[in-house]
């Protein structure tokens, strides 16, 4: 059922969070909060209920899926639910990635960013 | 899967997670369980116990949101499902139904027309006003420090010239203006006010403009007048090239420069104002001459605006300092020296609120108690539907216990029980909002034989609906749940097997309180209404000393369109003349005061030979006094029991007479002959009494008598009267003739209203009159619906009785021992009730004593009568039932069920 990706984009901030930290490879759920929180430089911090409505929608719309339940390394090798991008899943973060990219790359948001926010 | 043990945090999330939706927890609960976990550990590696309470800080306002957001849906879908159920119920037995929404109406309507008169009398917001938090209504007390005294004109511009802490203070007064554009002048109520009056009110012109300060100046008055929206419809057809036209005000020419905003009518919107003057032209238009200088008289009310950032307390000391300054710099220069000055004794700022000074607190006040009262016929009506509701949860008992069977939760249960009686009371709150719009129309519609003009519009208001509303779905909620929570905890295997006793002890305990309760809440009406019958008929058996039946009246004021006291006087002789000779007349009088409508007018007098107390000393001596013509006496049928009446030969210029009562006489010549004495009136002219007249009353019904004299007119002369004419047919009948005789005497003169003396005098009675009006309405509502509660009881106990009464009627009972039986069980509630009601009465009823003439508020006749009267409406309730069961056929009645 192949669904276009552009209906997806833009992606909630959220959203796009994830679906970034699965691309580098299958997360369980704490595995996913962990990374989030890094990549958002701790502004981005799930509770499980906040996490499971995020992971249910991206499920229901078929760009991730679950990758089955085996033992986390990290975590004293006790099994968790892992999941992972679906092809659709892949599509959509790379268009969403590039949309943002343009978005950053734009003259105008450069010279917002130097003049409100120089770099330290 | 490992099994280790959890800890308590675990299992708390766990439990949780049962907040969720199933769909969501069977989905993601493992995970969710799992990512907790794995937090916890984190938290707890990292910072203890300290930790793991942040977690949960987070964690719980996670789950709530998480699970209000799932369920969002499913709970408007249970909802309205479970109001589809609620609604299919009710249809079904539309009998039950249409009498509790009519039960529910009744209560409801009552509270919503009580709510809705005390908004518009006290509560709502005064319209025109700009920022009503500023404003400040500024009142000297008088020397008692009881209550408050008007101040004079001196006195307002020392303090609204000095005031610092205030941004600007008015003042005002009423008065009558007959105001024309011609023909016949219309008789308006209006207010002479300071220029400054619509700045500091921060009122705008609906039309033209308000006055300026040169409009305002002693100096140079100008005469301009501003009407009311309501008159500029009314009189002059909403024309708005009326801005500068002129019409006459007391037949006085005046430029009208602008019309106020729609519903404008001052500070106190109740008291209708339609046309408003500038006070620098008080020495043309309100009697009493030039009182713009004088320091002695007080006649102005004062408001003013608070300067920003002022509290009250801080205004209020600087007016008080700025008061005794005023009176240290005037004492010496006024009359009475520092007597007339004792009056500075305070300042008091209040808010203003809808009515003036102390009559919102004693309106509020009396408000309250008949808003206790309403919501004691709400909460009765309440119990009907509450105990309708918990026997038929009786009769449900089936299937709610086919439901529990089915695995349907309690808590789904009590909601749609719930349910149920929330639409119910909805349904009767729509109707007693309704029934508020009818009841306060009809209140509207009332006549108040007071002589000011009143702005009643006690419709309700958005406001009041919305309390409506809640009222009801509050009362709704509270009142359906005992019976939700009570219908829901059916046994299922008791019922299951068909034992009727299933009911239990607990529920017909509950319906016994709750009888008791509408019997002692019904008694507390009926002792209320009682009290205000008793009070209301003393009122009418008082006696005032004369007779007010036979005798018209009417009030007059020719000065207000332009007479002088001689051309007054004239006008005022034939007009008696006029009068005397029509059919049926017996007298024709004026007095400067109508007894018995709450008027006091009492002058100075030094009599000779007295020795004032002290007390009389510091204060003055003085006496109640009415100014009256010759025929006065024999208009009002007021006895002389010495020496003669005022005659029409008492005319000015010849020796002053008065004729005094029965109690001046004993207090200033105990035990001597009056006739022949002499007392002055503050001067030196000395005035003989050639009369003593019986005592009475002279104000009002309550008041005790006091020493009074009557004066003749001729010799102190006043305009301001009102007339009277005694008949011996209807007085009311005079009406149409007493308007001709004004009219052919002068077409320009404003038609007089004519008023029968006995309704002039009602307003005496008024707060009684309404009093019993309300409270016995309210009480005669309360008691059927007490009595229909009682009665619906005891028909369900009863039949639930039937295969009891059914034995023992096979087993002998006659029918006189079936109706005993029933009845005793139901009287003994009401007998419990009727107890707790007389104690709640004796408690509660003190708060009426100031209302009742002195009528006990413990008054025998009424704690008799009322629990009698209920003890009768209880027992035809219960004995109707019984008779019913006691005729059953008893082999039917083994059979049933």
């Amino acid at each position: 059922m192949p669904r276009d990706p552009q209906r997806f984009v833009p992606l909630r901030p959220v959203e796009f969070l994830v679906l970034v930290s699965l691309a580098e490879g299958d997360l369980h759920g704490y595995g996913l909060t962990q990374a989030i929180d890094e990549r958002s430089e701790g502004a981005v911090r799930l509770e499980p209920g906040n996490l499971y409505k995020v992971l249910k929608r991206l499920v229901a719309d078929g760009l991730i899926e679950s990758a089955g339940h085996r033992p986390a390394a990290d975590l004293e090798n006790e099994r968790r639910h892992y999941y992972r991008l679906t092809r659709l899943g892949e599509r959509v973060v790379a268009l969403e990635a590039r949309r943002i990219a343009a978005l950053v790359a734009s003259p105008a948001v450069r010279s917002l960013v130097k003049r409100f926010a120089p770099a330290t | 899967m490992t099994h280790r043990r959890r800890s308590w945090s675990e299992r708390a999330y766990t439990a949780l997670l049962r907040l969720l939706p199933d769909e969501i927890r069977r989905d993601f609960g493992g995970d969710m369980r799992e990512l907790f976990t794995d937090h916890l550990r984190t938290e707890r590696r990292r910072a203890g116990i300290g930790g793991v309470l942040r977690l949960w800080l987070r964690t719980i306002p996670d789950l709530v949101y998480t699970a209000f957001h799932e369920r969002e849906r499913d709970m408007l879908t249970a909802i309205s499902q479970d109001a589809r159920y609620a609604g299919r119920i009710l249809r079904k037995h539309p009998v039950f139904t249409v009498v509790a929404i009519l039960v529910v109406a009744l209560g409801v309507g009552a509270v919503s027309t009580i709510v809705s008169v005390a908004n518009s009398v006290v509560l709502r917001p005064v319209p025109g006003l700009a920022r009503p938090d500023e404003l400040v209504v500024i009142e000297r007390m008088n020397s008692e420090n009881t209550g408050t005294t008007s101040v004079s004109y001196p006195y307002y511009q020392h303090l609204a010239h000095e005031s610092r802490r205030m941004r600007g203070i008015a003042a005002w007064d009423v008065l009558t203006l007959t105001i024309s554009t011609g023909g016949e002048g219309l008789l308006t109520q209006a207010n002479l006010v300071t220029g400054n009056y619509f700045g500091v009110l921060g009122t705008r012109p609906a039309l033209g403009r308000f006055f300026t300060a040169d409009e305002d100046d002693a100096a140079n008055p100008k005469p301009v007048v501003v009407i009311s929206h309501g008159l500029w419809e009314r009189r002059f057809g909403g024309d708005s090239a009326i801005v500068g036209h002129t019409v006459l005000v007391n037949k006085l020419p005046f430029t009208v420069i602008g019309v106020a905003p729609t519903g404008f009518s001052g500070l106190y919107p109740i008291l209708r104002v339609d046309a408003w003057v500038p006070m620098a032209m008080q020495p043309t238009v309100r009697r009493g001459g030039d009182l713009l200088t004088s320091v002695g008289s007080g006649w102005l009310e004062l408001f003013g605006r608070l300067a920003p950032g002022v509290s009250h307390d801080a205004a209020q000391t600087e007016l008080a300092g700025l008061t005794e300054r005023f009176a240290a710099t005037t004492e010496q220069s006024v009359h009475g020296g520092a007597a007339g000055f004792a009056g500075f004794a305070g300042i008091r700022l209040t808010t203003p609120s809808a009515l003036p000074g102390n009559a919102t607190r004693s309106a509020l006040t009396f408000f309250a108690i008949l808003m206790v009262l309403a919501g004691l016929v709400l909460a009765i009506a309440s119990v009907n539907v509450a105990s309708m509701l918990l026997a038929r949860a009786t009769m449900r008992r089936r299937e709610i216990a086919i439901r529990i069977a089915l695995g349907a939760a309690r808590a789904r249960l009590v909601r749609q029980l719930l349910t149920e009686s929330v639409i119910l009371f909805a349904a009767g709150g729509a109707g007693g909002a309704l029934l508020a719009v009818y009841a306060t129309r009809l209140l509207s519609r009332m006549q108040l034989p007071v002589d000011v003009q009143l702005n009643v519009d006690v419709s309700p208001d958005a406001r009041v609906l919305a309390v409506t509303i809640a009222v009801a779905l509050i009362t709704g909620l509270v009142f359906g749940l005992a019976p939700a929570l009570d219908g829901s905890r059916a046994d299922v295997a008791l019922v299951m097997r068909g034992d009727s006793a299933g009911s239990g002890r607990a529920r017909s305990r509950l319906r016994s309180v709750l009888v008791a309760g509408q019997a002692a809440a019904s008694l507390l009406l009926l002792i209320t209404s009682g009290l205000f019958v008793r009070a209301l008929a003393k009122g009418h058996r008082i006696d005032p000393g004369y007779d007010v039946h036979h005798v018209a009246t009417a009030a007059l004021d020719v000065s207000l369109s332009g007479y002088d006291s001689t051309r007054a006087r004239a006008l005022y002789a034939a007009l008696h003349d006029r009068l005397r000779v029509l059919d049926k007349v017996t007298a024709v009088a004026y007095a400067r005061v109508l007894p018995l409508t709450g008027t006091t007018t009492g002058f100075g007098i030094n009599v000779p030979g007295y020795t004032p107390t002290p007390r009389e000393k510091a204060r003055g001596l003085s006496a109640h006094t009415n100014v009256v013509s010759a025929e006065f006496f024999d208009a009002l049928r007021l006895p002389i029991i010495a020496g003669r009446k005022l005659l029409p030969s008492d005319r000015a210029g010849a020796p002053r007479v008065a004729v005094v009562s029965e109690l001046f006489a004993g207090k200033f010549w105990p035990g001597q002959n009056p006739l022949g004495r002499t007392f002055t009136l503050g001067d030196t002219n000395p005035i003989t009494v050639v009369g003593v007249a019986r005592n009475v009353k002279f104000a009002d019904l309550t008041e005790t008598p006091a020493p009074s004299m009557y004066l003749p007119l001729a010799q102190e002369w006043t305009s301001g009267v009102t007339l009277l004419v005694r008949t011996s047919g209807d007085p009311n009948a005079l009406a149409a003739p007493i308007r001709d005789a004004v009219h052919s005497l002068d077409a320009t003169l404003p038609p007089p209203a004519v008023v029968s003396f006995e309704d002039a005098t009602a307003v005496s009675l008024l707060p009684q009159r309404f009093a019993v009006i309300v409270t016995a309405t309210l009480g005669a509502l309360g008691l059927l619906l007490a009595s229909i509660g009682l009665y619906g009881v005891v028909s369900f106990t009863t039949a639930q009785r039937t295969r009891e009464i059914g034995v023992r009627m096979a087993l002998g009972a006659t029918a006189a021992d079936v109706v005993r039986l029933v009845v005793r069980g139901g009287m003994s509630v009401v007998v419990i009730g009727i107890v707790i009601g007389l104690a709640a009465g004796a408690i509660a009823t003190q708060i009426l004593r100031p209302l009742l003439f002195g009528i006990d508020p413990l008054d025998g006749a009424t704690f008799v009568a009322m629990p009698l009267l209920l003890a009768l409406a209880a027992l035809v309730a219960s004995v109707l039932p019984a008779r019913r069961a006691a005729n059953a056929d008893p082999m039917m009645a083994l059979r049933e069920d």
